[in-house]
């Protein structure tokens, strides 16, 4: 059941009805059997996973939540290394056995391994971070030991949040859940309205798009200004197909009277590559930045006891390795390939780039006077980033490192022949979906909208409507998110 | 406000919601009909079946899907054979289109002397584009009126035919764009449809066989448009014309995707059995034609069904069809001479 097929809706249909029909003291289990229900349809097995990793974890934190010294802190091992264990065979196994087999046939002459035909578990990578995220936090005594299993099954399993995100805190959604929520019509109509906002960036500009770079990348060699676009289309694409989810899973949320946290701030107004991980996927930038970015860099400067190594210093150090590791794995997270480890690198290495020169380049600037016109100056950083991120999407959605190399080498301002009506199509989708983002992102200067009769607004969302069901795409293509 | 007049204004605001809803609806409806049919009355169409009027030195027609359109050309046949070649054949053009063409055809210059008719592995299942036979006057797609009241949203009932027809604005819009760029467009201008060989680019990469990939059964007969082959065989042996009916190489890949492919040519084979000038050439065969030849090819691969010629696969096709097309006209008297 995906987000964006009828079957969902006539399912969120039935979940909101029951949920505020429901007794404020047992909606935590319809929600339950609901987020259950919702994960079964994908495949009945992977409940078991999920439940048999949720009971663990409830279990162990509270043993930990007790305990003190040597134990606690071997409980916690258990409390991160079993979840991480089950992330590691079921996304990673088939990935590093081919790896190892690869380097035995390059050394010795053993014959390459298949892939392992292994059921992988939908969602694995969003809800695993959510179990290591209360552990540590419980562990760090941040938060008490969830004594309620069924709360702590429905952080776990929530439907909205359990196939891509946003990757909540159990800080934050335990306490909710606890509140008492009361109906109120302006909520759902909220919820709403996020989620035909969602609906629509993911039917009508991701799924349209998908059409031009899918078709740029299953043969780069001879589409000239087309891959020149289709990077930069895909950037529009994976945002759009990812936020689209995010606004979904968050109108849902409203709907039951829940605040998830915001994931995504217009992260293409980004001045530098650091910035684009502050507004892209926030639950995920800061879990890395909280329990793998902080940690390393930490240790590495522990480490380092003299103000320098090697000419450099220690907090330059720190920086960099944590950033190179924190962004490499974070790439690994999003997939079991190698051009997803070697995206995450290059994010890496941006940042580093920018840090390390941070100086120079202030004084260039001054040097040429740019401090002089700080819009200009904010444009060029802006394009800047855009590009670079752009660029470094191409690995991302490259099948192969031939695949990208492939795409980068033939890219080309050459007009073509064919697929120009597709490309201004396109064009116009993407100028209409900007124009939209900036009504949105500027609603508080635009307070006339505030003022228009709710039946104008009425028509507005009928128009909103129509173009949705005009112009999305006649096909169910699964959010891109939703494998990893 | 009272939590009543605040509910009754909830009430009011959905009632417009759903009247806009449906007005929108109707109007969006008629403006993407009305497009569609616009864009199709596109002044190349006109001037490709005004050509047939200015140029009935014609003695050929080929016919066929866009596996014919890249694969057989007017151009080596009036190079290697001596005899003028009118081509019809693109996508969306199947067997209904191709019966009206015909008539269409013989109205206009007269009965061909031979057709050369491409075969293609779906043909039967496959249904001539509504608003291309409206090019032969017909009613054109059966959109339902827009004032009926069912169903309520005209839109979504009809979304895989709205799809459609925003991709054939796209494309029309496409070729208009490539027109006015004064550049080459075979499928509607005659002079570039006389002088086209082929796609010279290649984008398939050779790979090798996966251990499983989707495979499709060919096309049975009738199936959707079955019977206006028949009426076609019928029409051309009556016609007396020499029907010469070919199936162009497949890429090996799609060859083995397109399963019973020595059915499918022994199905028609029966089918064409009462014609007495009809010919069935099969070159979708490793003996006849190198088809493991990436270059070869345009398009193809494992769980493709589509396999189209590359320009440099149709050169070296044309050294086996050209002699064997050659013969046939030959054997039949209807080879290279002036009417």
């Amino acid at each position: 059941m995906s987000f964006n097929s009828v079957p969902f809706w006539g399912f969120c249909v039935l979940v909101v009805s029951l949920y505020h029909l429901t007794p404020s003291r047992f909606r935590w289990l319809c929600l339950l059997a609901a987020s259950y229900v919702f994960y079964g349809t994908f495949d009945v097995r992977i409940l078991g996973v999920l439940a048999g990793l949720t009971v663990f974890v409830y279990g162990v934190s509270r043993a930990m939540h007790g305990a003190s010294g040597t134990s606690r802190r071997l409980l916690l091992l258990a409390d991160v290394g079993v979840p991480l264990l089950a992330l590691v065979v079921f996304k990673y196994l088939s990935l590093f056995w081919q790896a190892v087999c690869a380097l035995g046939h390059v050394l010795a002459g053993s014959r390459p391994a298949d892939a392992f035909n292994i059921l992988v578990p939908i969602g694995i990578s969003f809800y695993v971070f959510k179990l290591l995220s209360y552990a540590i936090d419980v562990y760090q005594r941040k938060i008490p030991a969830e004594s309620h299993v069924g709360h702590f099954a429905l952080y776990v399993s929530y439907f909205p949040q359990i196939l891509a995100g946003p990757i909540e805190r159990a800080g934050d959604f335990l306490p909710q859940i606890k509140k008492p929520v009361s109906f109120h019509p302006a909520a759902i109509v909220a919820g709403v309205n996020l989620i035909a906002w969602g609906l629509f960036k993911k039917m009508v500009v991701a799924d349209r798009l998908a059409l031009y770079v899918d078709e740029a990348f299953r043969s780069p060699s001879y589409k000239s200004l087309h891959l020149v676009f289709g990077a930069y289309f895909y950037y529009v694409q994976i945002y759009c197909d990812f936020s689209g989810y995010s606004d979904i899973s968050t109108g849902l949320s409203r709907m039951l009277g829940l605040s998830p946290p915001v994931n995504f701030n217009y992260p293409y107004l980004s001045r530098s590559v650091s910035e684009f991980w502050t507004r892209w996927h926030i639950t995920l930038s800061t879990w890395l930045r909280d329990y793998l970015f902080l940690p390393v860099t930490y240790a590495v400067m522990r480490r380092i006891t003299a103000n320098r190594w090697l000419g450099i210093r220690a907090e330059v150090w720190g920086y960099s390795i944590g950033t190179l590791v924190t962004m490499a794995l974070g790439g690994l997270w999003h997939g079991a390939g190698w051009t997803f480890l070697a995206w995450g690198a290059l994010h890496g290495i941006y940042q580093i780039v920018s840090h390390v020169t941070l100086r120079s380049r202030r004084l260039f600037c001054r040097a040429i006077r740019l401090n002089a016109a700080p819009r200009l100056h904010r444009a060029i950083k802006v394009a800047a980033t855009v590009n670079l991120v752009a660029l470094a999407w191409v690995l991302f959605r490259a099948t192969s490192f031939e695949n990208a190399w492939t795409y980068l080498k033939y890219l080309q301002l050459k007009l073509p022949s064919v697929g120009m009506a597709n490309l201004v199509f396109d064009l116009a989708i993407v100028a209409v979906f900007f124009g939209l983002e900036y009504v949105q992102r500027n609603r508080a200067r635009l307070s006339a909208l505030d003022r228009v009769p709710i039946e104008v607004k009425a028509v507005g969302c009928a128009l909103f409507v129509m173009v949705l069901i005009t112009f999305s795409v006649d096909a169910n293509n699964p959010f891109i998110y939703f494998r990893f | 406000m009272t939590k009543r007049s605040g509910g009754v204004r909830y009430v009011r605001a959905a009632v417009v919601f759903v009247v806009a809803l449906v007005v929108f609806d109707r109007l969006f409806f008629v403006a993407l009909q009305r497009t569609y049919r616009a864009v199709d009355d596109n002044p190349q169409l006109q001037q490709k079946l005004e050509a047939l009027r200015d140029k009935p030195s014609y003695q050929w027609l080929i016919l066929g899907t866009s596996r014919t359109f890249e694969a057989i050309h007017p151009a080596p046949i009036a190079r290697d054979l001596g005899v003028k070649a009118f081509k019809e054949a693109s996508k969306g053009k199947g067997l209904r289109y191709h019966y009206e063409f015909y008539h269409l055809y013989k109205r206009l210059v007269g009965t061909p002397r031979l057709v050369i008719f491409g075969l293609d592995h779906f043909m039967f299942g496959m249904e001539s584009e509504a608003q291309l036979m409206r090019r032969f006057g017909g009613s054109g797609p059966s959109a339902p009126p827009a004032t009926a009241l069912w169903p309520p949203l005209l839109m979504v009932a009809n979304k895989p035919a709205n799809e459609r027809a925003v991709v054939r604005i796209l494309e029309r819009l496409q070729a208009t764009a490539v027109a006015a760029m004064g550049d080459f467009d075979p499928d509607n201008n005659v002079d570039d449809m006389e002088s086209y060989e082929g796609n010279p680019v290649s984008k398939v990469t050779d790979r090798a066989q996966p251990a499983r990939f989707g495979t499709v059964a060919y096309a049975r007969s009738p199936g959707i448009e079955g019977e206006y082959f028949t009426r076609l065989v019928q029409e051309w042996n009556d016609d007396g014309v020499v029907v010469v009916f070919v199936y162009p190489p497949d890429y090996i890949a799609t060859q083995r995707t397109n399963v019973e492919h020595d059915q499918f040519i022994a199905h028609v084979r029966q089918l064409v059995h009462g014609c007495a000038k009809c010919v069935v050439l099969d070159y979708s065969d490793p003996v006849r034609f190198p088809l493991a030849t990436p270059a070869y090819f345009w398009d193809g691969g494992y769980g493709n069904p589509n396999s189209h010629l590359s320009k440099m696969g149709v050169e070296q096709w044309n050294r086996v069809f050209l002699p064997d097309l050659k013969r046939i006209a030959a054997g039949f008297g209807v080879a290279a001479t002036r009417r």
